[in-house]
């Protein structure tokens, strides 16, 4: 992305400069304010993960307890369980949901008709804004061992035997996937179909002219023009790969206990765990922690991603 | 000396009894107060906000007091509760139901109630009996007051009476699992599509008679027999749980069980009321029977299995207690003391308006009366809800629904003092010093326990893989915690 530089050649006094922008300052400050209230302001809650909170004292006066919240993330045989799941999970939904998103991105930019185009959209976009609980029925009647589409019509037409498929956790990476790309590459890729209405026509027309043929094209227009965007939608998950969609891990598995090697993150654990000792400070330890890994898994992507190639970093 | 003593005593006694009479008499706060009283309720209802009205109108004269009362469905409970706790404000007295009382008392979230019940609340005391008043202590100090309501229970089967009637099956008698399997197998044979046993919520029994030293969904580490011997052991060693899951295996493989167990998110309830289940497994007290068939539009039969016995956490499971944010911890105590002793404010509370929620029909055995619903007037169409009366703090005091006995109240009164007690009766488990260990093994025993007792897995292969993961995860150290801590309770309560 090229900077925008201002046309003139001398520099001008901040001054005059500060003025010139009164506008976009102006712009710039509803969304300020609302960083401020709900992104920093809450931060001040961090000390909370580190007292043992009595609600008649209140948060301050409480005792402070080290880092005796955190432990029972480190301490046991499950933390690496939760801690493989939740990265995992994340990173194969960053790739595929990325390549799946940027597939289906170009295959809508290649389609002209426009009534065809606001159709396939609404379509994609349909199962994002389904709620996951609804989703987890669905998959349910795909997959109940009685009545489920799977094992009544698909595995007796093959003549194969059914499935307990809420007991046998070998399934369930394929299904969870399955579930999570389904649910939402038709966001992703709408983002990625507006990068790429922004890209000017005759980029393709140049193209064409020196002969390239359509998958020259893509390659050599197409891909270079929503990198920024690749990249930008990249670390913005890559800051989130320690938090894992409670919904799809808790709710579409139906909480089945024997799935649980394969289905429990570190939401679903920290759920589980403390659902019965509705402790506000080790909650807080879990979400201390979430933060501060993804806080320093954005940095090092963005460092290596700007030693690469300077403009695609994002700071 | 021993003359003196009496003379003190005596003298004591008739001071307290002046004050106490003293005290009745400016019971009525000077200004109006206004307290938030939370309760727990399945659905909302709109016509609260006449019962409201009445029970304002009634509490004006008699302590100076109006509430606003607050419903929160049962799903939300927890939580909105717990927001409104930490908020500190818009809650002054409401049951603490579901979260342990341990847990919100720890937290600093209510106040203890010693002094408070000592000066205002010895109408409580009298009606709910110090023994089951103690299982609301945390340390010394009592934080929740149980509510009038079965505090033991039963464990056995539930079922619809139709079918136990086609086939002949006679549930009066059945007092073992091998009787109830014989049973099922024949409802199963002769009704293929009907599922014979559904785990609500995919849990099959919450308890087959231990004691669980704390939350009844959390064994880890319990008293085994009825709580009749006094060392903690590990319930997943021991070979009771073994042979009861490995007999649960063999129902599910024979098909008694509901296949889709570990995933079902109906009840067991619903399904016997949609004709589609014959059965399962409950908790029963007494005339546990009327109140299903109530409920769920077709007649219900129980069989009793594991006899009635009590421990701590069937009495401190619901308990009322007062929010640390309270600006007025007295007024609070008063209100709750008239909950606990006046029928007028209790059957307000609990039914609404007579002649215009519930109609009386007859006369029930405590001197209040029998209920129904008024002519043309249901479940479904009452505007204020007359179930869930067992949360309120004391229905013994107040009337009784039609289809229960008149002596009803009695009777379970009766339920609770004879049902057998455990050792621990009294003993609540302060789970601090572990706090990373429930954390781990809780989500063990999520993994396994209910799938096991479902029978959706083979016991053979998972359980000795369930008793390893529960180990690295500290299980010893739970049960060594609470086996010191009992100890030390013994020793304390001489026991």
């Amino acid at each position: 992305m090229s900077a925008i530089a201002p046309s003139a050649g001398k520099k001008a006094s901040f001054g005059i400069r500060f003025k010139r922008s009164i506008p976009l300052y102006l712009m710039v400050l509803p969304g300020l304010v609302y960083l401020i209230i709900n992104n920093y302001i809450p931060m001040f809650g961090i000390i909370i993960a580190f007292k043992n909170v009595n609600w008649r004292k209140g948060i301050l006066a409480s005792p402070w307890a080290g880092f005796s919240n955190f432990e029972y993330l480190f301490k046991t045989k499950d933390a690496w369980t939760i801690t493989r799941n939740t990265l995992c999970y994340n990173l194969v939904f960053i790739v595929l949901g990325t390549v799946l998103a940027i597939a289906v991105a170009i295959l809508l930019n290649e389609i002209r008709s426009k009534r065809l185009k606001q159709v396939y959209q609404t379509v994609f976009l349909l199962p994002y804004l389904i709620s996951i609980v609804v989703v987890s029925y669905l998959v349910y009647a795909m997959l109940s061992i009685d009545s489920g589409f799977v094992n009544r019509t698909i595995l007796t037409a093959m003549g194969k035997d059914a499935v307990a498929w809420y007991t046998e956790p070998k399934y369930w990476p394929f299904i969870l996937v399955i579930v999570y790309l389904w649910k939402t590459f038709g966001y992703n890729s709408i983002v990625y179909y507006a990068t790429l209405m922004g890209v000017d026509e005759s980029y393709y027309e140049a193209a064409a002219i020196d002969g390239a043929n359509r998958w020259q094209q893509i390659c050599h227009v197409t891909m270079p023009a929503l990198t920024p965007t690749i990249i930008t939608l990249t670390l913005l998950s890559i800051g989130k790969i320690f938090y894992s969609d409670f919904g799809l891990f808790y709710q579409v598995p139906m909480n089945s206990g024997p799935l649980l090697d394969v289905t429990n993150t570190i939401d679903t654990y920290v759920y589980r765990g403390l659902i019965q000792l509705n402790d506000l400070g080790m909650s807080s330890a879990a979400g201390v922690y979430q933060s501060v890994v993804g806080f320093v898994l954005v940095l090092t992507v963005n460092y290596i991603v700007g030693r690469v190639d300077k403009d695609n970093a994002l700071f | 000396m021993k003359k003196l003593l009496m003379v003190v005593l005596a003298l004591s006694l008739l001071l307290t009894s002046v004050a106490g009479v003293a005290v009745a008499e400016d019971l009525r706060e000077k200004e109006l107060v206004t307290l938030d009283v939370i309760m727990m309720a399945s659905a909302g209802k709109d016509g609260s906000g006449d019962v409201v009205d009445a029970i304002n109108a009634y509490l004006e004269e008699k302590l100076n007091i109006h509430i606003n009362l607050t419903f929160i469905s049962y799903g939300n409970y927890t939580q909105q509760t717990n927001l409104l706790l930490s908020a500190g404000e818009g809650i002054d007295v409401f049951p603490v139901y579901m979260t342990p009382l341990t847990t919100v008392a720890n937290n600093g979230q209510i106040l203890p109630l010693n002094d408070l019940l000592a000066e205002y609340g010895q109408g409580i005391v009298e009606q709910i009996g110090e023994e089951f008043l103690n299982c609301g202590k945390v340390e010394d100090e009592i934080f929740g007051i149980t509510t009038g309501r079965d505090l033991a229970a039963s464990y056995g089967f539930e079922m619809r009476k139709d079918i136990c009637d086609k086939y002949g099956i006679d549930y009066e008698n059945i007092t073992t699992l091998e009787q109830l399997h014989d049973a099922l197998a024949i409802v199963h044979e002769n009704e293929p599509n009907l599922v014979c046993v559904v785990p609500s919520n995919g849990e099959l029994v919450r308890n087959w008679g231990w004691d669980p030293l704390g939350d009844a969904s959390t064994p880890l580490g319990v008293l085994m027999d009825m709580g009749q011997s006094d060392t903690v052991v590990n319930l997943f060693e021991t070979e009771f749980y073994k042979e009861f899951v490995t007999t649960m295996r063999q129902w599910y493989l024979e098909g008694l069980i509901m296949a889709d167990a570990v995933s079902n998110t109906e009840s067991v309830g619903t399904m016997m009321g949609a004709g589609t289940a014959f059965g399962g497994f409950m908790n029963l007290k007494p005339y546990f029977n009327v109140q299903e068939t109530t409920n769920y539009g077709t007649e219900i039969v129980v069989s009793e299995i594991v006899p009635a016995f009590s421990c701590t956490s069937n009495v401190s499971m619901a308990t009322w207690a007062i929010s640390s944010s309270t600006r007025y911890p007295e007024a609070c105590m008063k209100l709750l003391n008239l909950m606990y002793t006046d029928p007028v404010l209790e059957n307000l509370m609990i039914y609404g308006i007579q002649d215009v929620h519930y109609v009386v029909k007859g006369d029930a055995a405590n001197g209040q009366n029998i209920i129904g619903y008024p002519e043309g007037i249901d479940a479904t169409t009452t505007t204020y809800r007359p179930s869930g009366g067992w949360l309120w703090c004391n229905q013994f005091i107040g009337h009784v629904w039609e289809g229960n006995p008149a002596d009803y109240w009695d009777v379970t009164r009766e339920f609770n003092e004879t049902a057998i007690k455990s050792n621990a009766f009294g003993f609540t488990w302060d789970s601090s010093n572990v706090r990373n260990q429930v954390t781990a093994c809780t989500n063990v025993m999520q993994k396994y326990h209910q799938a096991l007792m479902c029978g959706a897995v083979d016991p053979e292969e998972t359980l000795p893989k369930f008793n390893q993961e529960l180990k690295d995860a500290g299980i010893d150290d739970i049960i060594a915690d609470k086996q010191a801590q009992y100890d030390e309770w013994r020793a304390a309560n001489g026991k």
